[in-house]
C-alpha cells in the first residue's frame, strides 16, 4: 500500500520533465473530470443513481 | 467549467419493503406523488432545461422503492413518452430489485432503452442478506445484467460488512457486473478496529485489480480524480475544495407535494422528520463553510463533500471532519497505490490505457503527494507496514 520511496520518486522526476515542457495555458486548459449531477458522488445506497450517461 | 445536465429527481413514494441497515429515510410515509403534479413538475423543468441550454434530462425516480408503485410509474412515464419535448432525455430510478419479476420485468426490458434500472447490490449473498433484509434470492441477477450491461450497480458498505468488503467487490465484478462502491453515510464508523480491517480489504483490492487489469475498480471506493489536484500541486495552484455532486445546481428533487429541494437529503424525511424546509437552488462551493482541519486538509479536493448529510448533521451548509476522514484517507491511499502501479504499464488497464502522458504525468504528481502527506498517518492501519 506504501510505494517505495525510491520508485516514487523516479516516477515523479520523470513526470516533472515532461511538464516542464508544458505550457502553462495548456495544462490549464486540461479536461476537468466531468461532475455530472448526482450520478457522480457516493450517496447512500438505496436511491443513489449511478448512471451510464454516455447513452442518454 | 463543466456543463451539468438537467438532473430532475422525482419522489414516488418514501415507501419500501425492506428497511436496510442503513437506511437514512427516517420517516417513511406511504403517501403516492400524483400523476397531476408529475405532470406540472416534468412540463415544468422540461420547459426550463431547453430555456437554460440544457442538453439533456434525465428524470429520475426516487424511493422508497419505485416498484412498489409500478402502475403509477407507468402512467407518468407513459405520458411522458406520448409528448414530444425538443430536448433529449431519459428515465431512470434505482431499485432494490425485489418486485422486478412477471409483468414489472417485461415492461422494463421493452422500454430499457429509455429507461435505465441501476441495482443495489451489496456485494455477495451474506453480505447482501446482512444489509438488505435477505433479500439476495429475490433479485433476477441476470435479468439486470443482459438488460443494462453498462449500468453499474450500487454496494453499498455498512459497518457489519466492512470484514468482507473484497469478497464483496470481487463476487460482484467477476459476476460480469460494473460496480459503484462505498461506505453508507450516518453510520457509526468510530471503531477503531474497524479502520484496519477496512485497510486490510482494501489492500487486497488492490492487489486483486493490479493483477486483473480485465475488471474496472469500483467506481468511488477505488476510484478518485487524481489530475486536479496534481495540476494545483505542480502550478502551486490553492487546493480547494470540489462539490463533488449536483445538488443545487443541475439537480433538483421534488418531494410527493410538489416541494423542490437540492437533492432528496434535504427533504424532511431525510432528517428525522423534522420541517427543516430548504429551498436554495443555487448551491455552489462557495456556500458551504468548511472547519479548519478541512481546510488545511491538502486532500481536500478529493474528499467527496456531501452537502446534503452536512445539513442532516449540523443544519446549515458546514463540511467538519467526520468518523469516516480516516476512511477516506485509506480510500485515497489505497486509488494511489494502484494507480501508481497501472501507470506503470498504463495500455493494459481500461482505466489508464485512454490518458494522455500529460495526465498521467500530472497524476504521477498527486500520487506522490498523497504518499507523502498520508503515510505517516494512515500506515497503522495497513496490515504489511514495513
Amino acid at each position: 500500500m506504501i510505494i517505495n520511496c525510491n520508485d516514487l520518486m523516479q516516477q515523479v522526476n520523470s513526470a516533472k520533465v515532461l511538464l516542464d515542457c508544458i505550457q502553462m495555458e495548456q495544462l490549464m486548459t486540461i479536461r476537468q473530470e466531468q461532475i455530472v449531477a448526482c450520478g457522480d458522488n457516493d450517496c447512500n445506497g438505496i436511491s443513489a443513481p449511478y448512471i451510464h450517461l454516455e447513452a442518454a | 467549467m463543466y456543463k451539468v445536465d438537467r438532473f430532475i429527481e422525482l419522489t414516488l413514494s418514501e415507501s419500501c419493503n425492506l428497511n436496510c441497515v442503513y437506511c437514512y429515510e427516517r420517516s417513511k410515509s406511504n403517501r403516492l406523488m400524483s400523476l397531476e403534479i408529475a405532470k406540472e413538475i416534468i412540463t415544468q423543468e422540461m420547459n426550463s432545461s431547453i430555456t437554460q441550454g440544457h442538453q439533456s434530462v434525465i428524470i429520475y425516480f426516487h424511493g422508497g422503492e419505485i416498484c412498489l408503485h409500478f402502475e403509477r410509474l407507468k402512467e407518468i412515464c407513459e405520458w411522458m413518452w406520448e409528448k414530444n419535448w425538443d430536448i433529449k432525455y431519459r428515465c431512470a430510478a434505482a431499485t432494490n430489485g425485489t418486485l422486478v419479476h412477471g409483468h414489472i420485468q417485461e415492461w422494463f426490458r421493452t422500454n430499457a432503452h429509455r429507461f435505465e434500472l441501476a441495482l443495489s447490490l451489496d456485494g455477495n449473498k451474506a453480505m447482501h442478506n446482512t444489509n438488505r433484509n435477505l433479500s439476495y434470492d429475490r433479485i433476477d441477477l441476470d435479468f439486470f445484467k443482459s438488460t443494462w450491461p453498462h449500468t453499474y450497480v450500487k454496494m453499498t458498505i455498512s459497518p457489519k460488512t466492512i470484514h468482507n468488503i473484497s469478497d464483496g467487490v470481487i463476487d460482484v465484478i467477476t459476476k460480469g457486473f460494473k460496480l459503484s462502491a462505498n461506505l453508507a453515510y450516518g453510520c457509526d464508523w468510530s471503531n477503531e478496529q474497524m479502520k484496519y480491517a477496512f485497510a486490510a480489504e482494501m489492500q487486497k483490492l488492490v492487489r486483486f485489480f493490479v493483477s486483473h487489469p480485465e475488471y474496472e475498480p469500483p467506481q468511488n471506493l477505488l476510484q478518485k480524480k487524481l489530475i486536479p489536484l496534481g495540476r494545483c500541486i505542480y502550478t502551486k495552484e490553492t487546493i480547494r475544495p470540489i462539490k463533488h455532486c449536483g445538488a443545487g445546481e443541475g439537480m433538483s428533487c421534488y418531494d410527493m407535494d410538489g416541494g423542490k429541494y437540492p437533492c432528496h437529503l434535504f427533504m424532511p424525511s431525510s432528517s428525522d422528520g423534522n420541517e427543516r424546509k430548504f429551498s436554495l437552488e443555487n448551491i455552489s462551493i462557495d456556500d458551504i463553510t468548511f472547519d479548519k482541519t478541512c481546510q488545511e486538509c491538502s486532500l481536500i479536493s478529493l474528499c467527496s463533500t456531501c452537502i446534503g448529510s452536512a445539513f442532516i448533521k449540523h443544519g446549515r451548509l458546514h463540511k467538519a471532519p467526520e468518523d469516516i476522514c480516516d476512511y477516506r484517507k485509506i480510500e485515497i491511499l489505497s486509488y494511489s497505490t494502484l494507480l501508481f502501479e497501472m501507470l506503470k504499464d498504463k495500455d493494459s488497464y481500461k482505466l489508464t490505457k485512454k490518458i494522455t502522458d500529460v495526465e498521467a504525468a500530472l497524476s504521477q504528481i498527486a500520487i506522490a503527494h498523497i504518499q507523502d502527506t498520508l503515510r505517516d498517518s494512515i500506515i497503522k492501519y495497513l496490515p504489511d507496514a514495513d
